[in-house]
């Protein structure tokens, strides 16, 4: 509707500035032809006399209408002497005439001159001017009813694909909120902004669906890992309330501690994961080079590795000097998960490999060992909260080790690559260059 | 000491109550938000033990206003939230520690005690001295009864903390937070390791030991009693 009004207000003031403008350029057309006219019939008068001039302007009448112009010669009493304007007009100058020749009579713009004792008057027809002026308002609105049809049925069809569209999509939202997780909205192929949207919200849903997904494994896998220090416990202080021996008692007890830290450890790691996995947020993150990091790192897991009976190497490498962009806390934690998972896993004597190289202008983080290393087709599995490669739950590990190096990875936007360091497991974690981050 | 309790779990105030008590301080446990604002504005006290969650008045609005009125006592913040983003969160907000629920009560008294003895002057020492055993902190070295110590930089860093805090129970989170910036527990025995790396510089080739383990506590370090 509004859409109507503003169509219809510049219509009307479009139009009024063609009428006037062409009505203006028209008249003025006309009093040149005029003007010219008059001079034509002074100059006559001047140099070949009045006979001439009588018969100039007897000649310069057409015979028959339509007349375009009009002439008359009159004495300053008024007396007619030659022309078709049988009467001299009351004014003097430009003025109008009204003639009842012709069909219907018409309007003239007249210009009344004296020469001599005499008056000359040139007329020029404004019909023609008015029948201009009368197609061009017919032309203007016609045109104009014409495009505002055009524009409505036009913006008819068009508002008809997008309400579908619209309307599709509120459908397909309508379900997701009832639970359906796998519907996404349909995508047309103009790539018009519905569309972009459409992909947009996809890919939210994408996300939504993948967190849901980690969420409903992650509550069963946790049932599960809890479910066993919270039996253990039980049974440790059910055996402390019944014993008579004091030292036996308090010994119980504190086991019966010991496990709940575990299971008080198990979800503090599964929040920490998931708080990491839900935000952004970079207020912590700072630049710092690779190689501070890595030999920090090194420094301190070294002598717990060979506690362990391996060795832990770090080399200096070009490029281990890259600034990374990141949270320097969290990336500790990544390579200290990683180290002591290969700790755990690699047989006395193994080697494990700290490095920090750069790579095609982006930074490499990596652990490698020469253990055992972990089954091609089992990579993608085990950076899943709560996975273990052994199918007896192994107590070494909550299965939470590489999930939390996964969700640091991801919220650094790294890559984390498993790969074969045949033999063992390298991992590798690759950083964007930080430009692209900001 | 006088420790303040701002704490809404009956529970786990008097478990922390009757402990400080054990260990001969005075200890006052206030239940609400805005009294133990009130009560800490108005009485002289040492350390505030403040949760996060409070009825009248949240624990940070209670730091804030503490500090707004130019007290300067340490706080130590509880909390069952335990990630870094409440940690910093609070620490910002003018808290000097943090700690997450549940705890062990010997964890709690150590990082009290090192709130409450914490130097409140701007004064920097340059040396640290505990029985025959010198830190100087400007050459970054260690002599022990005139012998020189070579440490490495982590055992160095491990051996500032405990002798700023000589004669008092640094916990193992303590230092892996103070020497390594670690805001995880390692799976593995970081700082058992290097302790006993640098127990085997500082006090094995030396007739007194300095460096004592309290068992389900940690370490301390103090000159023979």
């Amino acid at each position: 509707m509004l859409f109507l009004v503003l169509f219809v207000a510049v219509f009307v003031v479009a139009g009024a500035v063609i009428l006037t403008t062409t009505e203006a350029s028209m008249q003025s057309e006309l009093e040149s032809q005029i003007t010219e006219n008059i001079n034509l019939m002074r100059d006559t008068q001047a140099k070949e006399g009045w006979n001439e001039l009588i018969r100039f302007v007897n000649e310069a009448t057409p015979p028959r209408a339509p007349r375009h112009y009009m002439f008359g010669l009159f004495t300053k009493t008024g007396e007619h002497l030659a022309g078709d304007l049988l009467r001299l007009p009351g004014f003097r100058e430009w003025g109008r005439i009204e003639t009842p020749s012709g069909p219907g009579g018409a309007d003239y713009l007249a210009y009344v001159a004296e020469i001599g004792n005499a008056y000359i008057i040139s007329a020029g027809s404004l019909s023609f001017m008015n029948v201009a002026v009368t197609a061009l308002w017919r032309a203007l609105l016609l045109s104009g009813v014409l495009v505002a049809a055009g524009a409505l049925v036009i913006g008819y069809v068009f508002s008809l694909g997008a309400s579908a569209k619209l309307n599709a999509m509120a459908a397909t939202l309508d379900q997701v909120s009832r639970g359906d997780n796998a519907v996404r909205l349909p995508i047309g192929r103009s790539n018009d902004q519905i569309d972009r949207i459409a992909t947009q919200i996809n890919a939210h849903l994408d996300r939504l669906s993948d967190l849901m997904g980690n969420l409903r494994r992650t509550a069963t896998a946790i049932a599960h890992d809890l479910k066993s220090p919270l039996s253990r416990s039980y049974i440790l202080l059910q055996e402390a309330a019944m014993t008579d021996d004091a030292e036996r008692s308090a010994e119980l007890v504190e086991n019966a501690q010991a496990e709940i830290e575990q299971l008080g450890g198990i979800v503090d790691t599964v929040l920490r994961i998931s708080r990491i996995e839900a935000s952004d947020d970079r207020a912590r993150f700072t630049t710092f080079s690779a190689d501070s990091l890595v030999s920090d790192i090194a420094q301190t897991f070294a002598p717990v590795v060979e506690a362990e009976g391996c060795t832990l190497t770090y080399a200096v490498s070009p490029g281990s000097a890259a600034p990374i962009y990141g949270d320097r806390q969290m990336l500790q934690q990544l390579l200290a998960n990683l180290i002591e998972n290969a700790t755990r896993y690699c047989p006395r004597g193994s080697t494990i490999t700290l490095s920090a190289v750069e790579d095609a202008g982006l930074v490499v983080l990596a652990v490698a060992d020469n253990g055992p290393g972990i089954p091609l087709d089992r990579r993608e599995d085990v950076l899943q909260p709560f996975y273990q490669l052994s199918p007896e739950r192994d107590s070494r590990g909550s299965g939470l080790g590489l999930a939390l190096v996964q969700a640091i990875a991801t919220r650094h936007h790294a890559t984390l690559q498993l790969t074969d360091n045949a033999p063992g497991l390298k991992v590798a974690v690759t950083f964007p260059r930080p430009d692209t981050l900001h | 000491m006088k420790v303040v309790i701002a704490e809404d779990d009956r529970q786990m105030a008097e478990f922390v109550r009757k402990g400080l008590v054990q260990e001969g301080h005075n200890a006052e446990w206030l239940e609400d938000g805005r009294d133990a604002l009130t009560f800490c504005l108005y009485n002289p006290f040492d350390v505030l033990i403040l949760d996060r969650m409070l009825p009248g008045m949240d624990g940070l609005s209670v730091l804030k206003s503490l500090r707004a009125a130019g007290k300067k006592q340490p706080v130590l913040f509880l909390t069952s939230m335990g990630d870094v983003d409440d940690r910093v969160e609070g620490l910002l907000a003018g808290g000097d520690d943090y700690l997450v629920k549940p705890f062990h009560f010997s964890e709690l008294l150590a990082r009290v005690t090192a709130l409450a003895r914490r130097p409140q002057s701007g004064e920097q020492p340059t040396k640290l001295m505990v029985h025959d055993l010198e830190l100087d902190l400007l050459a970054h070295s260690a002599k022990r009864n005139g012998t020189r110590i070579d440490l490495q930089a982590k055992e160095y860093a491990l051996l500032e903390v405990l002798m700023r805090n000589s004669g008092r129970i640094v916990t193992k989170t303590m230092l892996l937070e103070q020497v390594w910036d670690f805001n995880f527990d390692p799976k593995t025995t970081v700082v058992e390791t290097h302790m006993s790396r640098l127990r085997a510089k500082v006090d094995k080739p030396f007739d007194v030991q300095l460096i004592h383990t309290t068992r389900n506590s940690g370490y301390s370090l103090h000159a023979p009693r």
